[in-house]
């Protein structure tokens, strides 16, 4: 008997003075584990052999980069925000998401393909009752009653990232103008990309329709985020490495999920 | 006799037994939660920021200070520096190191003031809390901006049972991881002196522009 008594009180005090019991790996509350693409800890490396910039990161076009850069930079602040913001002025906030509800709405057809390719069947089928429920409940798109009467959130998949999932470098990195930050694999997936949207089909003949319904996709889309770029270039030292580390890691991270 | 010597030990054990939930307790009580604390930090700030009285242009001074000392008190600069400059930093002499984790600090409180002050109307969810084990913890939370949800989470390192902030990743960026690249770019051509120049510029820059529009 007292053999037991012992035992358990040994047991009870190692359980009490022994704190790294609760500084392992467990993860409490919401377990589904949908965020887990992190970027590597920085605090993980060795202060000798610290990676100055994620691996086989190469910008061998920065000379010609930076002057699409300029260009882009100028044109957003002079063409752009202004009429994003008077845009946004006119128009509700509530109506403003509907409208890119539908914008998005209409490219399910890039993310069942962007899973499928990465394997990842139940995102493809998710997606595919997004578009029913939304095409039926919401008003064709315009609510995305999926996710808030049934939590199906939308599954952000592309041909780039199915590209990385195959071992696609992101190397070289391509600031296009008007278009913006790029590399050389997600430039490959975006002309993907343009045969899976169904607009291409609709007005293929008509490139001003085509070219209109764009423009209003991207003025929709700043007026959602007005001061966002001003702020990631407000709070940096160079604005164009800076808008490329972000490119960069919000890509990789895109491709680790 | 033999009965009450196994009374007396069941009497120890119990005691003892008890003696050890109150140490237990007492303990857990005294080191809340990597996303607890994470959560009181966020609060108070929010409630210095959401404060109508502190809103007027007196009280700006008054009003960065008071987040200021909030946010010093669960942010690491020093080691966010450190992961900033990463090899760079062991080459700096003690002032140089001094200087570069002042001048950053002034940076990123610029930075997090612009934000907090954007997101001052958004619902913060805690979403969950990760122990890493070697004392790190990840927090992970999110808010909602025009109907998308943007996830920010927190890497934390205990320190004598306060758990610091020392990398903050928004949207899958590691915004140390950032300013990494920036800074290692611009010590490969213009040295630490270059840096140095430029972060001033950037820190006047920020606080002027604070001036005019800070308080909304």
């Amino acid at each position: 008997m007292s053999v037991f008594l012992w035992l358990a009180l040994f047991c009870h005090v190692l359980f009490v003075f022994s704190p790294q019991v609760v500084a392992e790996d467990i993860p409490s509350g919401d377990e589904s584990v949908e965020y887990d693409d992190l970027p590597p800890d920085l605090d993980e490396f060795d202060i000798d052999d610290m990676e100055d910039s994620p691996s086989g990161w190469v910008d061998p076009l920065e000379p010609v980069n930076r002057v699409f850069f300029y260009i882009n930079d100028t044109l957003y602040s002079w063409v752009l925000e202004p009429v994003a913001e008077g845009y946004g002025a006119v128009l509700p906030k509530e109506i403003r998401i509907g409208i890119r509800n539908l914008f998005s709405h209409i490219l399910t057809p890039v993310r069942v393909v962007g899973s499928l390719l990465q394997g990842k069947v139940t995102d493809s089928g998710v997606e595919v009752t997004r578009f029913v429920v939304n095409t039926f409940f919401g008003f064709g798109g315009f609510f995305d009653v999926a996710e808030d009467a049934f939590d199906l959130r939308i599954r952000d998949e592309d041909l780039g990232q199915a590209l990385g999932y195959y071992g696609v470098s992101d190397s070289i990195y391509i600031f296009w103008p008007i278009l913006g930050p790029s590399n050389l694999r997600d430039t490959v997936g975006l002309g993907g990309e343009f045969f899976l949207n169904p607009i291409y089909y609709i007005g293929n003949d008509d490139l001003l329709f085509g070219l209109g319904l764009k423009s209003e996709e991207i003025v929709n889309e700043t007026s959602l985020m007005l001061g966002e770029y001003d702020q990631i270039k407000d709070s940096s030292l160079d604005p164009y490495v800076s808008i490329r580390d972000f490119y960069l890691q919000y890509r990789r991270g895109k491709v680790k999920e | 006799m033999g009965d009450s010597a196994a009374g007396r030990k069941k009497t120890v054990f119990i005691v003892i037994l008890f003696l050890g939930l109150v140490i237990y307790w007492n303990e857990v009580a005294a080191s809340a939660s990597p996303l607890d604390q994470m959560k009181s930090t966020v609060d108070e700030i929010l409630q210095i920021v959401r404060d109508e009285n502190l809103k007027v242009p007196e009280l700006r001074d008054k009003r960065r200070e008071m987040i200021m000392k909030v946010v010093g008190q669960r942010f690491n600069f020093q080691v966010m520096s450190q992961l900033a400059l990463a090899r760079n930093w062991k080459a700096r002499t003690d002032s140089e190191k001094k200087q570069f984790v002042d001048m950053f600090r002034k940076i990123l409180e610029n930075t997090y003031i612009a934000r907090v002050e954007n997101y001052s109307n958004e619902e913060i969810i805690y979403k969950k809390e990760v122990l890493k084990g070697k004392g790190k913890a990840v927090v992970y939370t999110e808010t909602i901006i025009n109907d998308t949800e943007i996830p920010i989470v927190y890497r934390l390192k205990n320190y004598n049972d306060q758990w610091l902030v020392y990398d903050v990743i928004i949207e899958k960026v590691s915004l140390i991881g950032n300013y990494r690249s920036q800074f290692n770019q611009i010590m490969s051509k213009e040295d630490f002196p270059g840096l140095v120049k430029r972060l001033e510029e950037k820190i006047q820059k920020m606080e002027e522009s604070g001036e005019t529009d800070d308080v909304p």
